[in-house]
């Protein structure tokens, strides 16, 4: 049988949040906020190597199935999520999650089709090239929504016929 | 609960030992700069596992961001290891994982790994602000039991933390287009439901 017991912390961090002094919420956003922006041109830069490394990874992609070339191509694109917010592309993590989720379906599904992979990975390029022209992609939610259906295929994959 | 990002209700995380783990350099740059405009000035920042946990191992921890490193889990193990291995009160330290994406496949380790909550990324303030307050509430017991050590999982109803509010739901520019904020008045209280108590499962 388990052995099951609760105990009952008193956490530091409750008290320190009530402590006298301190910021109000709306001034602490705005100052996080602004140091966000600061790292606007390193994200940016982060962006792009990202999306270079991931072009580079999938040009090595074989013929056949290498789950070693998924998951390298998942690790930099999971790695980069996050800081397209920051650099004025969320659609590029929409992208980039989205890549992250059809790559783990098709490790799951042991195959590898090329033509989804390689339609996220342009798309990547061009949200990354639009970012860095400070175009901030807002009509880009329709081609979200268009990788996102790519993606969502292979949780009901289709025949293997039917891939590349 | 949620939090209203022009509220002028006030917290303090001036005194607040945290401790940030992320291998990337951006995500941990995005990180630091969030708690650091959240008023947080005792930041520990870790790139590697090694280095979290000879930090846990020799101070005081409040709080921990951990990634949960999306293509080797190594956050997960990170976490289980914090409630496993470490004396109190750190063992009881509150855990928010942050997540680039999560496996299929690690589901069951985002569950079973003993963190407080887990916030997808991208990061934004509010919702950094938000879980960081909701995990301080007191009252949320803390379990042992051979399979599992961390906080209670079971949840009131009305405890759940709000809707998942995201980055790109704040408008960039919002904050800087509103009028200057009146000046705080004295006694401005804090936020108020950091001491409402949870509410216990039935």
């Amino acid at each position: 049988m388990s052995n099951v017991r609760f105990e009952f912390p008193k956490l530091r961090l409750a008290q320190q949040l009530k402590e006298a002094g301190g910021l109000a919420v709306a001034d602490a956003v705005e100052a996080a906020s602004a140091n966000l922006a600061e790292l606007r041109p390193a994200c940016l830069t982060e962006l792009q190597r990202a999306t270079q490394e991931a072009q580079d990874c999938f040009n090595g992609f074989g013929k056949t199935y290498s789950e070693a070339s998924l998951k390298a191509l998942y690790a930099i694109c999971a790695r980069a999520v996050g800081v397209g917010a920051v650099c004025g592309a969320p659609q590029a993590d929409g992208a980039l999650v989205s890549l992250c989720d059809l790559v783990d379906r098709m490790m799951n599904l042991e195959r590898c089709d090329r033509e989804p992979i390689a339609v996220h990975i342009q798309t990547l390029q061009i949200l990354a090239f639009r970012a860095a022209q400070g175009d901030d992609a807002a009509k880009a939610e329709d081609v979200l929504a268009g990788l996102r259906k790519v993606s969502a295929r292979y949780l009901n994959p289709p025949p293997r016929a039917a891939s590349a | 609960m949620s939090l209203d990002p022009k509220s002028r209700a006030r917290f303090n995380l001036s005194q607040t030992v945290v401790l940030l783990f992320d291998p990337q350099a951006a995500g941990l740059s995005i990180l630091g700069e969030i708690l650091r405009g959240l008023g947080a000035r005792n930041i520990l920042r870790c790139r590697t596992i090694e280095e979290a946990e000879k930090t846990v191992s020799e101070s005081q921890i409040d709080l921990m961001i951990v990634d949960t490193v999306a293509e080797s889990g190594a956050g997960f193990e990170f976490v289980r290891w914090l409630r496993k291995n470490t004396p109190q009160p750190n063992r009881h330290a509150p855990v928010l994982l942050t997540a680039a994406h999560t496996r299929s496949s690690d589901v069951s380790k985002t569950r079973d790994c003993g963190s407080h909550f887990l916030i997808t990324k991208p990061l934004s303030p509010i919702v950094m602000l938000e879980r960081i307050i909701w995990v301080a509430r007191e009252g949320r017991p803390f379990l042992l039991s051979d399979n599992y050590i961390g906080p209670d999982r079971r949840f009131g109803k009305n405890d759940r933390p709000y809707h998942p509010r995201r980055r790109h739901d704040d408008p960039p520019e919002a904050a800087t287009e509103e009028p200057a904020s009146e000046p705080l008045g004295e006694g401005e209280a804090p936020i108020p439901f950091i001491d409402r108590p949870l509410e216990r499962a039935s």
